[in-house]
Order: structure tokens, then C-alpha cells, then sequence
């Protein structure tokens, strides 16, 4: 009988002639077929490979006793129950890195284009004095020129209608003198957070080798610019914003805010490849030698020799 | 009941015989009737649980230093701004005893509980650095907050960055931080107070958890003997 032979029937699987008694099994070990219990089942030697053999005398499955027996089916259910929920972790932790960059270069984007909208904001509340009547233009009683944000004047759409903001950006001085590019130094406000999700990736990545890690930043800002450009597209249909600033976010706002999320990648990358180096030095100084060897997989993911257990400092 | 182990070479189930650890590896092995050795290692489930157990300690343990660190830090920080603001009054000692028995918190009840926790907590750092590191957190803190954070916010304004400057600058706020540090330092010294109580302290726990071993290893055995 070969290897590709079906398995036997139920009727065939009683001890036959080749196999031979050994010994008598005084442990616990389950049948893998029907998870009834072995114990005081006879060893055999089978006649095929020589190997020792427990058969269960429920179903008949054969079970090898050369390796650990298995528990049950609820080891590996919980395995994959276990590996789904790290997937999911994963793919929310990727998901709220990418929004918290997308909340974050936002600012800087709205920000830079706060003198453009201060600009239109003021031709709209020209055109308003001149051909509104008191009640209509009353919404504005808040705004004065010169002195107060026009980033969130409500827009009057008869006026934005007539408007095209290619036109007034080109009569303004186009999108690179009207941008406000010192707005950009805010990513360096930023950075400490931006470490932050570095290390937190390093961590979370522990299969990606050290010199490997820098191309995740890439995968966030990726999805970052995705998420991005749920605000730049008019998902529901051409239509007019509420406010000033929404409306002439996208020609000024939208690429500062792409230059801010490449800005970004640096400091990403600086926490991606010092990560596990800080972790290192957090667990050494925080936790006495013996509470560490659970943690000494942050040594060997790097093929560094795991954490002494003498005095480290 | 245990779980089954059978000889490789005759069958026999092993699972009720105790390993011993074999000089040349350090291996727990089994000798069965026959002579053939086994080796008995932990069941993979088994040390799977044993690693999280040890990984959840470890990660409490970081947590409640972190926070430690944390809830010390600023008390510690609070403390040396108030001796700093004490001194720099005219009449410190007046004032010191305005206050009454409140001011034994900042200057006794804390340190002793600082100095209990430096050297219970991180007594795995050799004694200088323990200190060393304690006061080099403080100073960087509060230079960080004093003057890093303030400068910071001033060139932010400058640059018309930000649209709002901060309410004291670089310059009011130094005298401030310099007392402070002193402040800190002298609160430093003092902490020297709870050494002993944390000396005492990693005794008891260092004879509690051998104890408790004791009696984990003396029920194992009465167990074994038992089966």
C-alpha cells in the first residue's frame, strides 16, 4: 500500500497482523478527527514506516505520536482569530495615521490660503454694500474689511456665480505669490507627533527589516492624499461652498498641503528608524533585568543579542 | 492529567515520569526503560501563555513607571517652582510660616515619596545615574517648558506662523526658570530622605517574591508526588 492510497474504511482501521502493541497510552492526547480522549488506547507499531500509532476506537483516525498532541480544534481557531485581529489593528492604526496627517497638513493648507480669501472675501463684501439691500447683506454684520478673517464669510452665490477663481487667482498674483508659504514651518511644530507615529509603526512592524522601514511613510502618505482628496472633489454634485475659504482652498490650499505631506515623510522616517532603538532604551531604563526577557524580541527583530540581566546604566 | 509522551524507540508512555536536566545542555530530559533520551519542553500553548503572561507584567510595569515619571515630574516641578517663588520673596521664612503644616507636603511628604520611588522603581540604575537622570529629567523639563516652548512660540509669532504671542517672553520667564532649577536641586537633595525607606522596600520584595516561589515550587512537587 502506497502513500496515495485512499485512507481505509472504518471496518479496516482495527489493529491488523503488521501493526504490534508497545505500550499503553497513560497520558491525555485527543483524537484530531473527533477529539475523544486516548488515553488507555494501546501504542502500536504500524507496519508501514516502522512509526508508533495510536488509533482511536471512536472513529479510527490514526494519530502519530511523534510530535505534541494537539489540544483541540480551538488552538488554531484562535490562532486565526488572533491573526485576523492584528490585521485589523494594522489596517485601523494605517487608516488613523492617514487622517491625523490629513487633519494636520489641512491647517497648513487653510492657513496659506487664508490672504487669498481675505482678498476675495473683501471684492465680495465690496459687491455686497454696493447691490444688496440691509436685510440680505445682514448675515455679514460680523465681517469688516481689513480687520477681521474673511476665511469664513458665508459666500453670497449670485456674486460667486459671476466668479471664475482661476480668473481672480491670475489677477491676484497666481497661486505661488498668493500662497502663504511660512505656513509650512508648522510641520516642523508638528514633527514631534510625526516621530511619534514613526515609532509607533517600527513597532508594529516587527517583520520589515530596519533599512526596509522607510518606505512605509510612503503607504501612509499615500492613503493620506486619498483621503485628501475627498474634500478637493465635489463628491456631491458641482455646487458652491458655504464659505469663502472652502472655495478657493483647492487652487492654493490643496498643494500646500500636498508639499506639507511630502514635508511630512522626513520626520516619519526619522521615528520609523530610531524606533525600536527608543523602545530599547525605554524598556532598559524603565523595567528591572528580570521583567525584561518577555520584551527581548526588540532586541532580536534587529539581530542584536537580547538585554543583559546585570545593571545597565 | 499530563499529557502524553511517548518513547520514540518502545512505546512507552512517559508522561508520568519526571525529566531531569542533563549536564552537557541544560536540557530537561527523560531516560525511558529502554535508554533512549527525551527531551520535555514546555507545550507550545502552554509557553504562548507563560510569554503573555510575562509580556502584560512587563507592559504594566512600563505603564506605572510612565506614569510615575509623569505625576512625580510635575509635582516635583511644582514643588521647585514654589521654593523658587518662596526665595525670591523678601521674607521667605515668614512666609514659610504662613503657610503651616500645608508646606510639608512639598517639602517632606514628597521628597521622602521620590526618593522611595527612585530607588524601589529604578534600582536596576547604578546609584549616581538614578540621581544624575532624576535632576537631568527636571532641568530639561522646565527648560523645555520656561524657555524652548516660549522661544519658540515668540519666532513663531515673528515669522507670522502663528497669529498670537505668547503671554510672557524668553526674557521675563529666565529669572523665573533659574529659581526654579534651584528650587529643584535643593527638592533633589532632599529626596535623599526615602533611600532608606526604598532600600527596605526592595528587601521586602525581593524576600516576598522568593517566598512566594518557595511555595509555587514546594506545591509543584507535593503534586508530582501526589500522581
Amino acid at each position: 500500500m502506497s502513500i496515495d492510497q485512499p485512507a481505509r474504511t472504518l471496518a479496516e482501521n482495527a489493529i491488523t497482523p503488521r501493526d504490534t502493541r508497545v505500550s499503553t497510552l497513560q497520558g491525555d492526547r485527543l483524537c484530531i478527527a473527533c477529539h475523544y480522549n486516548l488515553s488507555g488506547q494501546p501504542v502500536l507499531r504500524e507496519g508501514h514506516y516502522k512509526m508508533l500509532i495510536v488509533r482511536c476506537p471512536e472513529c479510527g483516525t490514526v494519530a502519530s505520536v511523534q510530535e505534541y498532541p494537539l489540544l483541540g480544534r480551538w488552538a488554531s481557531r484562535w490562532a486565526i482569530v488572533l491573526a485576523g485581529l492584528w490585521v485589523l489593528l494594522l489596517l485601523s492604526a494605517w487608516f488613523i495615521s492617514a487622517l491625523i496627517i490629513t487633519g494636520m497638513t489641512h491647517h497648513i493648507g487653510t492657513r496659506s490660503t487664508e490672504s487669498f480669501a481675505q482678498h476675495v472675501g473683501e471684492l465680495q463684501l465690496a459687491w455686497g454694500f454696493e447691490n444688496l439691500p440691509e436685510d440680505q447683506r445682514a448675515i455679514w454684520r460680523h465681517y469688516e474689511v481689513g480687520h477681521t478673517n474673511l476665511y469664513y464669510l458665508p459666500v453670497d452665490q449670485t456674486w460667486w456665480r459671476q466668479q471664475d477663481v482661476r480668473a481672480l487667482l491670475a489677477d491676484a498674483g497666481g497661486w505661488i505669490a498668493m500662497a502663504d508659504w511660512r505656513q509650512l514651518w508648522q510641520i516642523v511644530a508638528y514633527s514631534p507627533l510625526l516621530v511619534g507615529i514613526g515609532v509607533v509603526w517600527s513597532l508594529l512592524l516587527p517583520h520589515i527589516r530596519r533599512r526596509w522601514l522607510p518606505i512605509w511613510p510612503l503607504a501612509i502618505i499615500g492613503l493620506a492624499a486619498a483621503l485628501a482628496q475627498f474634500e478637493f472633489a465635489d463628491l456631491f454634485g458641482p455646487g458652491i461652498r458655504w464659505t469663502i475659504g472652502s472655495n478657493v482652498f483647492v487652487p492654493i490650499g490643496s498643494r500646500l498641503q500636498m508639499i506639507a505631506m511630502l514635508s511630512a515623510i522626513v520626520p516619519m522616517i526619522v521615528g520609523l528608524v530610531c524606533g525600536r532603538t527608543l523602545a530599547r532604551l525605554l524598556v532598559r531604563a524603565l523595567l528591572p533585568p528580570r521583567l525584561r526577557s518577555a520584551l527581548s524580541g526588540l532586541w532580536t527583530i534587529d539581530r542584536l543579542s537580547p538585554p543583559p540581566g546585570a545593571k545597565s546604566w | 492529567m499530563a499529557i502524553a509522551h511517548v518513547c520514540q524507540r518502545c512505546g512507552l508512555d512517559l508522561a508520568r515520569r519526571h525529566p531531569i536536566r542533563e549536564p552537557h545542555y541544560n536540557l530537561s530530559v527523560i531516560i525511558c526503560t529502554c535508554g533512549q533520551a527525551s527531551t520535555r519542553t514546555v507545550h507550545p500553548i502552554w509557553r504562548g501563555w507563560q510569554w503573555a503572561t510575562r509580556l502584560n507584567a512587563a507592559i504594566l510595569a512600563i505603564a506605572f513607571q510612565v506614569v510615575a515619571i509623569v505625576v512625580f515630574t510635575t509635582l516635583h516641578l511644582l514643588s521647585g517652582a514654589w521654593i523658587g517663588y518662596m526665595f525670591w520673596r523678601d521674607q521667605p521664612v515668614e512666609y514659610l510660616q504662613s503657610t503651616g503644616w500645608w508646606s510639608i507636603w512639598p517639602l517632606v511628604i514628597l521628597p521622602l515619596a521620590i526618593g522611595t520611588w527612585l530607588r524601589a522603581a529604578l534600582g536596576h540604575w547604578r546609584y549616581a545615574t538614578q540621581w544624575i537622570g532624576w535632576l537631568g529629567l527636571l532641568f530639561a523639563t522646565v527648560t523645555f517648558i520656561m524657555i524652548v516652548l516660549p522661544a519658540f512660540m515668540e519666532l513663531s509669532y515673528r515669522f507670522g506662523v502663528t497669529s498670537s504671542m505668547p503671554q510672557e517672553t524668553v526674557q521675563e520667564l529666565f529669572p523665573l526658570w533659574t529659581r526654579t532649577l534651584i528650587g529643584l536641586a535643593i527638592l533633589t537633595g532632599v529626596s535623599l530622605i526615602g533611600w532608606p525607606l526604598g532600600t527596605a522596600f526592595v528587601h521586602y520584595n525581593n524576600r516576598r517574591r522568593h517566598l512566594r516561589w518557595q511555595r509555587r515550587r514546594r506545591r509543584r512537587r507535593a503534586r508530582r508526588l501526589s500522581t
